[in-house]
Formats: structure tokens, sequence, C-alpha cells
């Protein structure tokens, strides 16, 4: 402020910066209004901007988190879904075996119980061969091979063993991955005969092959039909496990979504804080600074329109 | 004795003076809106005639008027005191003046530029993790990384050309000549050389015709006040010579000039180096003006700290951009290749691509970013965000991304048909919150964010630095207004003065008149 002498330039230059300067701050709401944004400029606010910054790389990871979670809980559905199946498989071939140990079955009914349950077999290894969105789900980290190769009598597991150390992860937040997917042969087994000869025989497949050798065999070998029972009856419960795994999984997954969706709650809370505008805030500033300038223009167009010149005849 | 003729004299004598005051009036009003004009004021002096002369009427003083001289309303005090605010302000709205335009560069906030490719680089990521063996994803993978590559080059090269267009590039006078601070060095060399003219002029005028050169003090002083904007002169004002000294070398001496500065090309560190050199023989007085006048002040020393190598400096944030280009790029090679230069015999795991002949997993052989577009001229410690691209191997095959990591036995996977491994597709994903130590520990994403924060800070403080010094100048300039400015009511009430003053001259010339006519007619 100036205090004695008031010269025209002053007066002029008085005026225009203070109208600038009431612009420039009605210019900047205005701004603030329509990016409905209080951070525009990295001036703005540069203390909080490597916190907006990760605040929205987080949004974008805890999406991602989500797209993983989703595209692996609808695989893991599938799974488990296909492993109920394949367990109502296992309860047939496990009430056919019971069937199939009385000894007083004709020779026919013995090689109807067989034939169903070679088809029970093939269902069984079908199952383990599913393949959701262009992966097997059953062979690891091996996407692209069919879980079981079948060659006469063999059904050989082409799918990754746990020896391997190749896996499938998924990463569902920032210090997770998890291994969701289980690898086929824990669960259905194999039935093959290895290079020097000997027959190697696993879980439900190689079972379901014994008891159709035994079924096959002339007269059919009840002892082993027989023992096969408690065999199955294992066996059914081991696919169980596995179902329940994924069942269990699915429902982690689930817990950490809903852990992301708060997560994200938060991250947006953070990020809106920092960048977003008080949208009333904004306008009831607007409006003041409508009024200011208003004032302004017509208090100074009042003053320079005075002058001595005005009564000068 | 009175004599009636003089009261004649007088009159017309008054006349003349207010008709001059008018004219100042007339000037002081035609001036008002003049940049750096100063109110003038005649001052009108009381002459007595024949002083010594005693009688009977002695006591009546008869004398007229007269111009003492015309006044031109100066505070010197207030002028050095701009002069030398004037300096700290040229160097502040200069350094802001380049900091917005960093602070423009640097504007990510809505999610483009090098943040938003390297976000969208980290969820390609992500779904090559999912899908490793989906050509879609690999192919948005490699797509992605390009852009980042890209943008990394689109911004070094905006931030190199606008340090080129602030102070030139090291390599031909003519770009420096036609940078911001070649034209800033000819354009202070003219003014020094207005100066030493005015100085001339002003001294000639005031010996010869005994007149005060309003006009030209007037615009020498506006040189001094645009001048010191750009570089830190002390003003010594001697006689009606002022004297121009920066630091202790003299640039102006009376009427002749003494040096000037020279803008020589320099190196790709300081692409300028600025000299005061002799205006007669052309030798360095001060070899370079960036180690002599450290202070922060004038437009030159801004341009010369922003265009220099030192911190917060344009080179400072092509180097930091370089830095975490090059180890970025590093980083995701490091995970691409494990086992570089070559796998070893007998390495037991090992980055496996795809082979799409086969459709089996292979130790993988690419780099993903190279130095340049020639692989065999590799070197990841040439990577820069200059030259920072995607080998052009992966570009064409998607398929030479390593997604899958695990055993091998005599450079072969052990399990060649486990394509669904995404160890190392997950290791590119992670490697998002992985520190790396050449970064000071932080994520290659969150250097990034600190350089950027970095950029707004100092655009920040530069810019409340700024109003606080462009306040306390405006100050300055408002007092020196409010002293030497011309106020329109004050003019018309000289004005009036004069006019009613001239009138009443003119009725004692009539009244005088009139005595005549009667002395005239006594004899009759």
């Amino acid at each position: 402020m100036v205090s004695g002498r008031i010269t025209n330039q002053y007066l002029n230059q008085a005026i225009i910066n203070n109208t600038m300067k009431n612009q420039e701050k009605f210019v900047n709401l205005n701004f603030q209004n329509s990016t409905q944004k209080k951070v525009n400029n990295l001036s703005d606010d540069p203390i909080s901007l490597p916190d907006l910054f990760s605040a929205k790389n987080n949004l974008e990871r805890i999406k991602n988190y989500n797209t993983n979670i989703d595209l692996n809980i609808a695989e893991m559905s599938t799974a488990e879904n296909t492993l109920d199946l394949a367990n109502k498989d296992l309860q047939r071939v496990f009430a056919l075996t019971t069937q199939a140990s009385n000894e007083l079955n004709t020779k026919d009914e013995t090689t109807a119980i067989a034939n169903e349950i070679s088809s029970l077999l093939s269902h069984i290894v079908n199952l383990a061969n599913t393949n959701y969105d262009g992966k097997y789900i059953f062979s690891g980290a091996n996407i692209n091979t069919p879980a079981y190769s079948i060659a006469g009598n063999d059904y050989t597991y082409k799918g990754t063993k746990d020896a391997d150390g190749y896996k499938v992860q998924v990463q569902v937040n920032d210090n997770s991955t998890m291994t969701l997917g289980q690898n086929g042969d824990n669960i259905f087994g194999e039935y093959y005969v290895d290079g020097g000869g000997t027959q190697v025989s696993t879980g439900p497949i190689g079972h379901i092959n014994e008891l159709l050798n035994d079924l096959k065999s002339t007269p059919p070998n009840f002892v082993n039909i027989r023992a096969k029972i408690d065999v199955f009856k294992k066996d059914s419960e081991n696919v169980t496990y596995s179902r329940a795994q994924y069942g269990t999984n699915i429902d982690i997954l689930e817990k950490i979504k809903s852990q992301l969706a708060q997560d994200k709650i938060s991250t947006e809370t953070r990020r809106s804080n920092i960048e977003d505008a008080d949208l009333i805030e904004t306008a009831s500033l607007i409006k003041q600074q409508e009024y200011a300038l208003q004032a302004s223009l017509q208090s100074s167009t009042k003053m320079i329109q005075n002058s001595l010149l005005n009564f000068m005849q | 004795m009175v004599n009636i003729m003089q009261s004649l004299y007088t009159a017309q004598d008054a006349m003349r003076i207010n008709q001059a005051g008018m004219s100042v009036v007339s000037n002081n009003i035609a001036n008002m809106n003049t940049e750096g004009y100063s109110k003038q004021r005649l001052d009108s002096e009381s002459v007595a005639f024949n002083a010594g002369s005693v009688n009977a009427m002695a006591q009546i003083q008869s004398g007229t008027v007269g111009i003492a001289k015309v006044t031109r309303y100066q505070d010197e005090f207030l002028n050095s005191f701009i002069v030398q605010e004037n300096s700290t302000l040229g160097y502040d709205s200069k350094s802001t003046e380049v900091l917005n335009a960093l602070d423009g560069y640097f504007n990510e906030i809505n999610g483009s530029g090098i943040t938003g490719s390297l976000k969208d680089y980290f969820t390609a990521t992500q779904q090559l993790a999912l899908d490793p063996t989906s050509k879609v994803a690999r192919a948005n993978f490699i797509s992605q990384a390009t852009s980042v590559a890209s943008e990394f080059n689109v911004k070094y090269n905006q931030l190199a050309d606008y340090r080129t267009s602030l102070v030139g590039d090291a390599t031909t006078s003519n770009i420096l000549n036609n940078s911001q601070i070649g034209k800033l060095t000819q354009e202070i060399n003219n003014k020094l050389e207005q100066i030493t003219e005015l100085n001339d002029k002003i001294a000639v005028s005031a010996t010869q015709n005994g007149v005060q050169p309003n006009s030209l003090l007037d615009k020498r002083q506006v040189l001094l006040e645009s001048l010191s904007k750009q570089i830190p002169v002390t003003v010594r004002v001697e006689g009606s010579f002022v004297n121009l000294y920066i630091g202790n070398v003299q640039l102006v001496e009376n009427g002749k000039q003494l040096a000037q500065l020279k803008a020589t090309v320099g190196d790709s560190d300081n692409p300028v180096i600025i000299s005061v050199v002799d205006k007669a023989t052309g030798n360095d007085v001060v070899a370079d003006y960036k180690v002599n006048f450290p202070q922060d002040q004038g437009e030159l020393k801004a341009l010369l700290d922003a265009g220099g190598n030192g911190p917060d400096s344009i080179l400072d944030f092509i180097k930091q951009l370089n830095t975490v280009a090059q180890n970025f790029a590093v980083s995701v090679n490091n995970i691409q290749l494990k086992q570089l230069p070559a796998l070893p015999a007998a390495a037991t795991e090992a980055s496996l691509k795809i082979d799409i002949a086969t459709n089996k997993l292979t130790p993988a052989t690419e780099n993903i970013f190279l130095n340049d577009p020639n692989s065999a001229l590799y070197n990841p410690l040439s990577i820069t965000a200059a030259n920072i691209v995607v080998n052009k191997a992966v570009k064409d095959n998607p398929f030479e991304v390593a997604t899958a990591y695990g055993p091998v036995a005599a450079g072969v996977a052990t399990n060649p048909d486990a394509l669904g491994n995404n160890n190392n597709a997950l290791a590119f994903q992670q490697m998002r919150d992985t520190p790396i130590v050449a970064l000071g520990n932080l994520t290659a994403e969150n250097y990034y964010y600190s350089t950027i924060a970095s950029v707004g800070n100092n655009a920040s403080l530069s810019k409340s630095k700024l109003d606080a010094q462009q306040a306390s100048v405006q100050q300055l300039l408002d007092k020196k207004q409010s002293s030497v400015g011309v106020n329109l009511d004050e003019e018309l009430v000289d004005l009036m003065k004069y006019q009613k003053a001239y009138q009443a001259s003119a009725q004692v010339f009539n009244a005088v008149n009139q005595m005549m006519s009667v002395i005239m007619n006594m004899g009759k």
C-alpha cells in the first residue's frame, strides 16, 4: 500500500494487478471445478505427489489382483466340479466293486459290471483331461498337454510332477503368491509299464485297472476284488480331500478379495483426499471470488472515472 | 526609482514563465502513462532589478520572475535499491519460468507419460503371468515394454530440446547464438552500449546547453532497471555519468564501454561459457562468469544454472531419467536372462522361453531392452533414456520372452512341456515391488515418482520465492511511482494555477498600458 501521492500510473497499475490477481484465482478455481481435481500441476501439492502416485499405482494393482483372483476362482470352481463328478464315478465304482465281490454273480453279470467300470474309467480319465480356457487344469504347468495319454492298457500321466520343480503360481496380493492348481497324478494316479518292465499302478486309475484285471481273469480274483472295496473308499476320500483343497483355496481367495475391496476403499480415500477438489468448497470459493472480482472492478472504475477534469470548465 | 516600464517587463516575463509552466504541465500530462517517465516541475525564482540602487523608493522591491530550472522528480536512493532488488527478481523469475516448463514436462498426474506406461507395463506382466502361453499376452507385454522405452525417449528429447533452447547443445555457435542465453548476452551487450551512449549525450547536453536532459535521464534509468534484471550490475553515479560494475569488474566508465559479455560453446555439462571480455582487445577479463559471480542474481545466472550441471538443473533431471531408465532396463533384462552372458553348461536352473517350432521350453537367449537396435552392441551400462529400445528379436517373436524359470540339465529344460510355468513372468511382475540398490533402494516407479515430486517441489519453492521478491520490488516501484509519477489532479491544479497567473499578468499588462496612456495624455 502506498501513502502520500497517488499517481495515475500507480493507480492504473494497481487496478490491473488487483484485477489480474482476482482473475487468476477465479481461473484456478474454475479449472479445479472443471477438472474436479485440486492437484493439477506438480507444484500444486509437491509434498503429497509420491503418495498420490503410489495410491494410484496401488489402485491399479488391486484391480490386477482382483482380475487374477476372479479368473482363478473360475478355474478352481471348474476343478472342484470336475472332482465332484470324478468322486461320483468313484462311488459308483465302489458300489459296483461291492456288487462284484459277490461270488454268486453269473459270468454275464460280472462282464456287465466290468463293462460299466471300464466306461467309468474312461469317464474319469476324460475328467482328468478337462480343458478350461485352453488349459488342461490337472496337468500342472504343462497346460498345453492333456494330463493322461492312453496307449493300449497304459494310462500315463503327462503333466508336471511335484518333483519337477515347475509350478504355476498366482500373485494374489503384494506379498503373496499361491500355487492353486494340483498335479493330476496325485489325485488320479497312473497305470503303465515303465522302461524297466515294472508295472506302475497308483491312485484310482491304477486301482480301477487292477480291478478290471481281477474281474476279467477266470475265475475272477474275488480276494483281490474284496480288498479293493476298502481301497476305493480311500481313493474316494482322497479325491474328496483334493476337492476340499480347491474349495479351501477358493475360500482363501474370496477372503483376500474382500480384503482387497477394503484396501481399495481406503486407497481410494487416500487418493481422493490428495487429489479431488471439494466441490462444495470450490463452488463457494468461486462465488466469493466472483463477488470479489465484481467489487474490485466496480470500485476501480469509479476511482479512475473521477478527476478534477470532470469539474473543470 | 521605480520605472513604470519595469512593471510592463515583469508582466511580460510572468506571461512567458507561466506559458513555460503550462508546457511543463502539458508534457507531464502527455507522458503520464510513459514507462519510466518522471514528473517534471518548473521552478521559478524571483529576479531583482538593479539591486544596488538606493533611493527613497528603495523599500519597494521591484523585480521580475525567471526560470530557475525544470526539476525532474527523482530519488537516487530508491533507484539504486530497485536496481539491486531487480537482480534477484530476474533470477527468480527466470528460474520459475524454467521450473514451470519442467513442471509441464513432468506433469503425469493424469496418468500419462512414463508413469502411465510403467503402470501399463506392469499390468501386462500380470496378464503374462496369468497366461504365459498366450501370444496376445506376450505381444501386449512387448508393446507395453516398447511404450515404456519410447516414453523415456520422448521425455529425454523434450528435456534435451528444452535445454538446447536455453543454453545450446555444446555443438555449434550458431545454435548457441539462437538460444535464449545467446540472445540474452547480445541484449545485455546492446544495453551496455546504449547506456554508454546515453552517458555521453547526457554529459554533452549538461555541459554545452546547461539544460538537464530529463528525458534522456529517464531513458537511462529504464535501461538500468531492465539491465539489472539480467545481470547484477552495481551503478555508481558520477556527475552526469553512471559507471557500471559487475562484482569488481568495471563495464562502463563515463562515456566509454570497457567490457562486454561473450558466450562461447562449452561442453555437455555446461554447454555455454559466459566470459567478460575487454571491449577493445577482446581479451578475457573474467574467464567464467558462472564461477566468478556465484550469487543467485540476474536472468543470465538463472539460465546458466538451469542449463548447467548443478543440482536441480535440467541435466540433473535428465540424469535421473537416465538412471531410472537404465536400472529398469537392466532389472528386466536380468530377469529375462538370469544366466548372462550365456547359459553355463553346469547351470541347474534357467529362465526359459517357448521355442515356437517345437512348442517346448528352452533357455532364453535375447534381452528385452537394448541400448542400440543392434543387439551385438549391447552394454547394460550404456542404456540411457535417450537410447533405450526393445530388442527387435523379441518384438518379432514375443515367444522369446522368458516366462518360465525352472530346472535345466545340460542346457535343456528338465520338463520342456511345462509351458504354463510362470515363475519368470511373476518375477517380471514382482519387480514392481523390488527395491533397486542403484536407485537408493527404491523401486523403479517410486524413484521416478520422487523425481517428479522434486520437480514439483522446486517449482513450488521457486514460485513462492518469486512471489515474495515480486512483492518487495513492486513495493519499491510503488514507492518510486508515488514520488516521481504523474498525478492528473495535481497537474490540473497546476494547469489552473498557471492559467490564472497568466490571466493576472495579462491584466497587469493592461493596467500598466492604461497608466502609460494616462502619462501620454498628460501634456494635452
